[in-house]
């Protein structure tokens, strides 16, 4: 990622529009990543979001190279206050109309007929996507798509869907149609990961669906190789096992069998050090848990780190341990493996297809503090393991999940919906 | 030490949610022929609780319109004004040293310039941290000790003054009631002289928490806990461990009652290990509801990881329900491994569905620890008795203070 300049799109390439809830986040790196990449490529690809700080585009330098960057950034209006949004309903008309009259007078008038004056609330909210008039529209979490997929014949564009854990495992679990939507109306999707495909037909997704699996990508020269401990015998006084996890501080990460697979430790006579980096409403329980389980001198919360010192912890760490109890795909772990270390990690979401299971980690059952424990005692008595491991890792990451191969992907992923597109607009 | 002079306590429940079992010992405090005088920011607190029995002070809290606010400050001006304590009230205004400070402390302290009290009574240990002041008026204050505010919050982190103002709260109290012996060492480990410690079991109601009718035809097994959905109560586990009978071929269902954040984490829990299709969240019930479902069901399993005592285990107790609980604070004092149900190491789902799996196959166990429960409660966790040693305790403080 070092060019980032805007290569202007031939006349003929699709308007691919990429829609996230904020932009751009550091948590969500990888948006930024792939934005720029399509940008790279000479996609004309633009992004719509409906909080834009300025104080995260400090964050990532190479937004800021070329000017042109930020006109592909579009935040759309506000909607609270309520009585401001209705004020401003005549504006977004005047604007709609300046902007692109044939899209505004189409939306207006198909969207009238099926949702009456409804349609002016939907409008105000749809505006930035109406005045790009994309090709395609992509939605970059399963739950955004809800309550909008009108947009595939208002705008007469195809539409596609992200689906990367949390809105499959989660959102509108209590509800069994909540993705019906979606389902009939969207023209692809991706997933991370296998688990996450199979997940989407659970809630209802038809197997004849178009998909891709394209998993994240590392940033291999931000994730540099590092030196395992040359200690044969890690876990004793002298040398103590270090351990690391990296999450935010959420029940769904399991850290309570983590810490519970800690005190097992402990008690068969191991010596570690336990760090977690992350924050999260979390901390109390597992703060109460130490002091239960009486592990308190042995583990360290480290708060939320920027990612500079997030890789500091990675090069300081002997084992990565990822308790997970539900996952995407898990970003982390992947940049724990292009590093170089061992992994012992749970079987939850996608995180088989991440690690391979006795090559570069350890792959448990969830909520299984025991197995936890013994993997890890595994790794602390034998170096070659854990080298063994540590390379398997980074040869796995360069293998199968770097940015470009990422890229690439989600190139192929567009190129066909929008080649799907032309195909049935000649028919 | 005049017993016929009518004891008048001043109960500060300030700011806390509707809690039935505090409903419960206004009222039979009120029936004991103490006066009580209700802290709180509006009289919504107690439901359904006759609002004639007791006084009420108004304190109100800071949010809310400025509008409201100025009228309320009034309110309270014109009632303190007259009041005795303006020395107090102006050295407390006085140790504060920011402008904001001051503020809080002015709103805060406002509605208690004027008023007779015999004992100031905390409910809770937050509040009593909250409102540190009131332990210099000179009147004898009582704090009590109930779970989470000494087992939970001290060992988080960032809780510094809260630790110190605490210590200090339990140091200058006149006595401090701890709600089991486990929380009374827990307390004693932040400071609190046994000497001026009381434990006072929770206790129920005998005569509304009635035996269940006969449930021995009941297939599934109908397993009941109450409890709000939050982490401490660790229904993860509990989880697990139906799922563990679930493979052992056991036919049990779960009930679970009370409403929380963690609501998603146990939808999702039951889902992910299959056995959605046994797990019922009925969400907050009424007092009555909870009884009928109480009724209907087998046995009572609480998964807890921390506790003071549960007041849920010892109303299933009433009902003649077998209890199943983790060795979590003073949960052993209710329920004796073997008599009354089983107690079972916290976060060892495996333990917990030993041990429910017997009481599953074995209906006759499941008659004879739950008669031992009721047994149990009624010689020992009876409000009656509850009521008479909380007067016992307010009156002894009085007398102290007055020798």
């Amino acid at each position: 990622m070092k060019r980032t300049e805007v290569v202007k799109p031939s006349p003929s390439s699709p308007r691919l529009v990429l829609v996230v809830p904020a932009f751009p986040k550091l948590s969500e790196t990888f948006i930024v990543t792939k934005f720029l990449g399509l940008l790279e490529h000479g996609w004309d690809v633009h992004v719509v979001c409906s909080h834009s700080d300025p104080k995260d585009w400090k964050a990532f330098p190479h937004l800021n190279v070329d000017p042109e960057i930020k006109k592909h950034v579009h935040v759309t209006w506000p909607q609270i206050p309520r009585w401001l949004a209705g004020l401003l309903i005549i504006p977004a008309l005047v604007r709609g109309f300046a902007r692109s009259p044939n899209a505004t007078w189409n939306y207006l008038r198909k969207g009238s007929k099926r949702f009456g004056l409804e349609i002016f609330r939907r409008f105000y909210l749809d505006l930035e996507l109406i005045c790009l008039q994309p090709d395609i529209i992509h939605f970059e979490f399963g739950s955004l798509a809800v309550g909008r997929t009108h947009l595939k014949e208002l705008l007469n564009c195809r539409i596609s869907v992200s689906f990367r854990g949390y809105d499959l495992n989660f959102v509108g679990l209590d509800q069994p149609d909540y993705y019906n939507e979606v389902w009939n109306k969207a023209d692809a999707c991706h997933f991370l990961g296998e688990d996450l495909w199979q997940r989407a037909q659970t809630r209802g997704c038809p197997p004849d669906m178009p998909y891709m699996l394209i998993p994240p990508g590392v940033d291999l020269e931000k994730f540099p190789r590092i030196e395992q401990s040359s200690e044969e015998i890690l876990g004793t006084r002298e040398t103590p096992l270090k351990i690391l996890s990296v999450g935010r501080l959420e029940w769904k990460k399991g850290y309570e069998f983590a810490l519970s697979a800690m005190k097992i430790l402990k008690d068969q006579g191991y010596f570690f050090e336990y760090r977690i980096v992350g924050e999260g409403e979390h901390r109390t329980a597992l703060e109460f848990a130490c002091h239960q389980l009486d592990i308190k001198g042995s583990v360290q919360f480290l708060g939320a780190l920027p990612q500079n010192e997030v890789i500091e912890q990675l090069a300081w760490a002997d084992v990565f341990l990822h308790p997970s109890i539900s996952e995407g795909f898990c970003n982390a772990v992947l940049e724990a493996q292009a590093m170089g270390l061992p992994v012992v990690c749970t079987d939850a979401g996608g995180l088989a297809e991440n690690v391979a299971d006795g090559v570069t980690g350890f792959v448990v059952p969830r909520r299984d503090p025991k197995a936890l424990a013994e993997k890890m005692t595994l790794l602390t008595e034998n170096s070659d393991l854990r080298n063994s491991f540590g390379l398997a890792g980074i040869e796995r990451v360069k293998n199968l999940f770097t940015i470009e191969k990422q890229l690439d992907a989600f190139e192929f992923f567009f190129q066909k919906l929008s080649s799907r597109d032309n195909k049935e607009s000649e028919d | 030490m005049d017993k016929n002079i009518q004891l008048r306590l001043l109960f500060m429940g300030l700011g806390t949610p509707e809690v039935t079992f505090l409903n419960r010992l206004i009222e039979g405090l009120a029936r004991q022929g103490v006066h009580v005088t209700i802290c709180g920011p509006n009289r919504k607190m107690v439901d359904g609780f006759p609002a004639e029995k007791a006084d009420w002070l108004l304190a109100p809290s800071w949010h809310g319109s400025d509008l409201i606010r100025v009228w309320q400050i009034l309110q309270m001006l014109i009632r303190g004004i007259p009041g005795t304590r303006c020395k107090w009230f102006g050295k407390l205004f006085r140790s504060r040293k920011t402008l904001s400070g001051r503020l809080a402390a002015f709103h805060r302290y406002l509605p208690f310039l004027r008023g007779d009290w015999d004992v100031i009574y905390f409910p809770w240990n937050s509040t009593a941290v909250d409102y540190i002041d009131l332990f210099d008026l000179g009147i004898p204050v009582v704090i009590s000790c109930r779970g989470s505010q000494i087992n939970i919050r001290p060992f988080s982190k960032g809780q510094e003054s809260y630790v110190n103002l605490l210590k200090q709260s339990l140091g200058k109290a006149a006595a401090v009631h701890c709600v089991s012996e486990d929380i009374l060492s827990n307390a004693v480990g932040l400071g609190l002289d046994p000497e001026k410690a009381v434990v006072i079991h929770p206790a129920v109601d005998p005569q509304s928490f009635l035996p269940c009718f006969d449930n021995s035809q009941n297939d599934p097994i109908k397993l009941i806990t109450t409890g709000s959905l939050v982490w401490n109560k660790g229904y993860e586990y509990l989880l697990m461990s139906v799922r563990l009978l679930n493979e052992r071929g056991m036919n049990a269902e779960l009930h679970i009652i009370g409403e929380g954040a963690e609501r998603s984490r146990v939808l999702f829990t039951a889902q992910d290990l299959d056995i959605a299709s046994q797990v019922v969240l009925h969400g907050k019930l009424s007092p009555a509801e909870v009884i009928q479902q109480l009724q209907q069901s087998d046995i009572f399993v609480l998964s807890s990881l921390s506790e003071g005592i549960s007041n849920a285990v010892l109303e299933a107790m009433s009902c003649g329900l077998p209890v199943v609980t983790t060795d979590c604070g003073g949960m052993r004092e209710a329920v004796q491994n073997g008599v009354e149900g089983f107690v079972v190491p916290v976060r060892e789902p495996e333990a917990m569905a030993d041990a429910l799996q017997k009481l599953v196959l074995d209906s006759a166990l499941r008659k004879r620890m739950g008669g031992a429960g009721r047994k149990r409660v009624l010689a020992e966790f009876n409000s009656q008795m509850q009521i008479e040693a909380f007067v016992k305790l307010f009156e002894s403080v009085r007398v102290n203070e007055a020798n």
